[in-house]
């Protein structure tokens, strides 16, 4: 160390007095050299600011990671001059313990520019003085300063210096490139995904801006397609982050490194997030329509809504004779109730998701209160379908209410709404990549999908209603009506006691008693209402009763603690980790009590004698992420794989990377991916 | 429907090693541990009472700024008259930068007429890893229900410059105020500067 500082001393004072200044601090030696021979007035001037550093030592890039501090230049510049930022070399990732941080070792070279006075006079000087202050450290640290100054010629014409034409060169080639092609990153709950033009496989991302990554945390890049994905490890500063994320990423490590600087559009900013969106990973906008708008469709035929929906088509029949218009007015009305609600529903997912709440589609049966008021809905339903109680405009006696004017309107436009709050837990395979999509996709696309749902729900009934003549098709109204009416009361009370059984799941036996007292209130309520037709007071208790019976309902909290059942391995990614890193093949059921899919899937192929026979033999670890109650680290493993709700299977073949099993789950798709496992 | 099914395999877990802090306006993270003058303490026993933690390495030039301008003893009495318990803790690992046992401890304390209610030494990085402590000068504030209410830097001048005290924005005098206060804290995180903790793995 001591020759090489004697060796700068003697260079120092050879060169020319304008040229270059250098100082010697306990651990680096640093200069200050300008690339060209002088400056043109109101030129540019490229300045090298290049240190080396003790051996064991580093400095910092501008975001420092974990800790230290970036380079700070204070200026001393003749008026009119103006000096540019700071250009760093790439940065690598010094390990300090258990932290990281991002840092220049060796003989890093930073560059900046000096602009001169537009007015400076040829042959004068450019006389520019620079404090620098830089933290150095190797375990400990030390905050080192050098004051520089040069005296510039002002040239008429400046020429590159050769005597630091090779510092440039090589400063520039430590320089990050600037990425060719597009990048888009996305934020989902407390990590970002970014999206770059895969030129490796093994990349790590360095945000300009401190705060934005947990720089320790291992990032994991993988390949689709000519793209790469990027998930990182948000840091404390990731809810500042709004516009464009600009930092540089790093392909491979150590000396064959390639660095590329790149300025990532977020997803929901601009167009959509290139390929964590479906529209870029092949399919398109339109292909997401068309499937929420059939799976919408199909949802008319689940058993929740279907009775719904039967009640409402007899009661157009009836009414067929009538007045057409009206008819077309309620069919437009019950569709704006679907709409209405599933836009509110899918605004609500949204706007909390932007607010940073980790949450997917089904969110709203994670609440007990919810599924407690639904089971309530349905039940009043029931009572109403088996002519236990009547309301003057209901869905049952729809035909007057026809006649009847303004409330058969809003009775249209309920029972839209009813639909969906029904619909909602049958949300099954067929709609879970679009609602996953709508998720991710900027608002506007997002809620459109949730619109083509919608729309998708509503059609049968709307397009029934528009012609008369298929009306007329149904069968004709009679006393069989009733009674097919009254059957039918029987599928919704099955839908309400599915709703209490999710309350079970949820809230455990208080819960459920709760709930039962709940019901009984509803019952009671029915029962009052229909005496108030003779006595007034009655209907004012019946409506005193279930408000009385929405009381129980706040009081319904989350059973915070799960009992794992015997053989069942409850969710936990650093379990998961460590099993994968002990070579386990791992199956894991993203599920939730509330997931019809989800339970017909659990009672049907996860339990065939196929299945369990092969989860056996090959020792497979079964875990179950139970997405009942609200879970942000289930949340976000979901989000992590693109679905924004449950049902979701995986399968870790020993060791190895994720397989995400197709839906519908089918058990010749559960042993291939087994047999994958083993291969 | 095929093409999406690529779109859900993309993305993975994001690796789980972060080195972070706990979340603020939770539960603060248990911990126990001895304390220069010789007594077992524990954050429980503190219930009632507001806590501030400050990670400290006597040999850090960003502690050194705020000790020897007087900024960290200030900032202390002020709290002390608040009734706060101020924790200050040493978690460089033996043979590290910083590393003290009781009795250097005791001497830095007087030395620098510091004024903590207790110096814990926390050799093995336990009680730094659980509040994810990435430098020293580090803060963390802890109120009377044992909710962690504020953690990050000391202060909003990132840098070992001794005369940048003057004129500087205290954030946890400032989080202190507003705890006392019954207020929400406005600055709840920071990202904190200095030198890394000196842990030993």
């Amino acid at each position: 160390m001591r020759v090489f500082s004697f060796l700068v001393a003697v260079l120092a004072l050879a060169a020319p007095a304008y040229a270059q200044t250098t100082v010697v601090t306990d651990h680096a030696q640093s200069r200050l050299a300008p690339e060209t021979d002088g400056v043109e007035p109101g030129g540019v001037i490229a300045l090298a600011f290049a240190q080396r550093l003790e051996e064991g030592w580093h400095v910092y890039w501008k975001n420092p990671g974990d800790s230290g501090l970036p380079l700070d230049f204070k200026w001393t510049l003749p008026a009119g001059a103006e000096a540019g930022a700071i250009y760093y070399p790439a940065p690598h990732r010094i390990p300090i313990g258990p932290l990281v941080n991002f840092g220049h070792e060796g003989a890093p070279v930073f560059l900046t520019r000096v602009t001169a006075p537009a007015d400076a006079v040829v042959g004068s000087t450019l006389d520019i003085a620079l404090e620098a202050t830089w933290l150095i450290c190797a375990d400990i640290c030390v905050p080192e300063t050098g004051s520089f100054s040069l005296s510039i010629p002002v040239v008429e014409k400046a020429s590159a210096d050769p005597q630091v034409a090779a510092l440039f060169a090589g400063a520039r080639t430590a320089m990050p490139t600037p990425l060719d092609g597009e990048a888009h990153y996305a934020v989902q709950g407390t990590s970002l995904t970014l999206d770059i033009p895969a030129l490796g496989e093994d990349a790590y991302f360095f945000p300009d801006m401190p705060g934005a990554s947990e720089p320790a945390a291992e990032q994991r890049a993988r390949r689709k397609g000519d793209r790469l994905l990027v998930a990182i490890a948000g840091g404390p500063d990731l809810d500042a982050l709004s516009g464009p994320l600009s930092g540089v990423i790093q392909f491979g490590d150590g000396e064959g490194a390639q660095s590329y600087s790149l300025t990532a559009e977020r997803g929901a900013a601009d167009g959509g997030v290139a390929s964590t969106s479906p529209n870029a990973a092949g399919g398109s906008l339109f292909a997401l329509f068309i499937a929420a708008f059939f799976g919408g469709a199909i949802l008319n035929l689940m058993p929740c809504v279907f009775p719904i929906l039967f009640v409402k088509a007899a009661s157009m029949a009836k009414a067929a004779s009538g007045e057409g218009a009206s008819l077309r007015r309620h069919g437009v009305l019950y569709g704006a109730g679907v709409i209405a609600s599933f836009a509110a529903l899918g605004g609500l997912l949204l706007l909390l998701r932007a607010g940073g709440e980790e949450i997917g589609w089904g969110f709203h049966l994670q609440s007990p209160a919810v599924v407690a008021l639904s089971a309530y809905v349905l039940f009043a339903v029931g009572l109403n379908l088996a002519g236990a109680f009547h309301v003057g405009s209901s869905i049952q006696n729809l035909g007057s209410g026809l006649v009847a004017g303004k409330s058969g309107d809003a009775s249209a436009f309920m029972t839209g709404v009813l639909a969906v709050i029904v619909a909602a837990p049958c949300v099954g395979p067929l709609l879970t990549a679009p609602v996953g999509a709508a998720a991710i996709l900027p608002p506007l696309q997002g809620l459109s999908i949730f619109i083509a749902m919608a729309l998708g729900l509503a059609a049968p009934y709307v397009a029934l209603s528009f012609s008369p003549g298929a009306a007329r098709l149904l069968p004709k109204p009679g006393p069989w009506m009733d009674r097919f009416r009254q059957a039918l009361a029987f599928p919704v009370f099955a839908a309400a006691g599915f709703f209490i059984w999710v309350l079970a799941a949820q809230t455990g036996q208080k819960g459920l008693a709760f709930a039962i007292t709940g019901l009984i209130a509803v019952a009671l309520g029915a029962r009052l209402w229909e005496w108030g037709r003779e006595a007034k007071g009655a209907r004012l208790a019946a409506v005193g009763l279930l408000l009385a019976a929405l009381v129980p309902v706040s009081l319904m909290k989350p059973v915070v603690a799960k009992e794992a059942a015997a053989g069942v391995i409850p969710f936990d990614p650093s379990d998961i980790e460590a099993r994968r890193a002990a070579g386990e093949t791992i199956f894991v059921d993203f599920t939730a009590a509330w997931c019809v899919t989800c339970q017909v899937n659990k009672l049907t192929v996860l339990s065939s004698p196929a299945v369990k026979a092969a989860f056996e033999e090959k020792g497979v670890a079964f875990v179950t992420a139970d997405w009942t109650n609200r879970d942000p680290a289930i949340e976000r493993a979901l989000a992590e794989f693109g679905a924004n709700g449950v049902p979701l299977y995986l399968v870790y073949p020993g060791g190895g990377e994720a397989i995400v099993l197709e839906q519908p789950l089918t058990e010749r798709r559960i042993l291939e991916a087994l047999n994958r496992a083993a291969s | 429907m095929m093409k999406l099914s690529h779109f859900t395999a993309a993305a993975t877990f994001a690796a789980s090693a972060a080195f972070a802090g706990p979340a603020v306006d939770a539960p603060a993270p248990a911990f126990s541990g001895t304390a220069s003058n010789g007594e077992t303490i524990s954050l429980d026993q503190f219930k009632g009472e507001l806590v501030v933690l400050e990670w400290t390495n006597d040999g850090c030039p960003f502690v050194q700024k705020h000790y020897e301008t007087g900024n960290m003893q200030k900032t202390q009495r002020i709290a002390n008259e608040a009734d706060v318990v101020w924790i200050t803790v040493i978690s460089s690992a033996p043979g590290k930068q910083g590393h003290a046992d009781a009795a250097r401890a005791n001497e830095l304390t007087a030395g620098y007429k510091a004024e903590p209610d207790f110096v814990l030494l926390d050799p093995d990085g336990v009680v730094g890893k659980a509040y994810g402590a990435k430098t020293t000068p580090q803060m963390a504030l802890i109120d009377q229900a044992g909710v962690l209410r504020y953690q990050g830097a000391i202060d909003d001048r990132p840098t070992a410059n001794h005369a940048s005290v003057e004129g500087s924005t205290n954030y946890l005098l400032a989080a202190l105020d507003e705890v006392s206060d019954g207020k929400p804290v406005t600055v709840k995180e920071t990202r904190p500067y200095g030198c890394s903790v000196k842990y030993g793995s």
